[in-house]
């Protein structure tokens, strides 16, 4: 997966925990500092960083980095 | 951007979920208020001061935004002046983890801020925060509430006494920001990323 590694780095950034710990498929209420305020945070910083717009049918149910991860694939 | 929640008024079928989120420990941490053990009993009575019109006070639940209109939180306003125009923004409590991801934290204070300079016409929306609860903190920059001080150690929870930040925002203030369109889901979107700080 060609942003996966990438899009690890910058949530773990965000939520300020080791990329290691960081489960891809883990929903946000299991992961450590991922909380309502990060979440935005999250979606925002990869709408800029990528240069995309999550559509807004998709956007609710990007909870994990592999959902972030499938999205940002198929935007590129 | 379509909605995450709907408002409406507070319903009978609404007891269950208040009893749970209001002897949730950790739900309660951070928010203005004392916690403690809330029987059904209380939630029943709760639930019935918050359905209808009151002078000085409004409960709406926040629910999903479908047919069913499940509760997953409630939002509030209370001390509603109406001589100075004037309401506190008394909180906004997301009880469902489904609920989490932020996008119903900010269609409450939407919601809420619409209605009270729009409805009511009030001139003046002011509100409270625990230093160090993230969110509340940073709800004044994201909506441009002003910051007008702190009270120092005026809340005492979690075994220890927390200074409590006071923002409000004013009614052309708003006025501004929504013309411009700061209030847009995407607009809050971006301000929040740290490309734009």
């Amino acid at each position: 997966m060609k942003y996966l590694s990438e899009i690890k780095e910058i949530v773990a950034g965000i939520l300020q925990i080791p990329v290691e710990q960081l489960d891809v498929n883990a929903n946000m209420n299991d992961v450590e500092n991922w909380d309502s305020l990060r979440n935005l945070v999250i979606l925002s910083t990869l709408e800029e960083h990528f240069e995309i717009q999550f559509p807004d049918d998709d956007i609710f149910d990007l909870t994990n980095v592999q959902a972030l991860a499938d999205e940002i694939e198929k935007l590129k | 951007m379509k909605k995450r929640v709907t408002f409406r008024d507070f319903e009978e079928r609404d007891i269950d979920f208040i009893h749970k989120c209001k002897n949730d420990e950790k739900l309660n941490s951070m928010i203005v208020g004392r916690f403690k053990p809330f029987s059904y009993e209380d939630a029943v009575k709760w639930v019935q001061g918050c359905i209808g019109e009151h002078d000085t006070y409004k409960f709406w639940a926040i629910c999903t935004n479908d047919d069913e209109q499940r509760i997953v939180g409630w939002v509030s306003i209370s001390n509603i002046d109406k001589y100075n125009q004037s309401a506190c923004f008394h909180g906004i409590v997301i009880g469902d983890k489904d609920y989490h991801d932020g996008f119903a934290w900010i269609e409450s204070y939407l919601f809420v801020y619409q209605y009270c300079f729009e409805y009511l016409g009030l001139n003046r929306v002011y509100g409270e925060s625990v230093v160090g609860h993230k969110q509340s903190n940073t709800v004044g920059s994201l909506f441009f509430a002003e910051r007008e001080g702190t009270k120092r150690e005026a809340e005492f929870k979690n075994g220890r006494f927390y200074d409590v930040y006071m923002s409000a925002l004013l009614k052309r203030d708003y006025f501004m920001h929504k013309e411009r369109g700061d209030y847009e889901m995407r607009a809050i979107l971006k301000r929040l990323s740290p490309y734009n700080k």
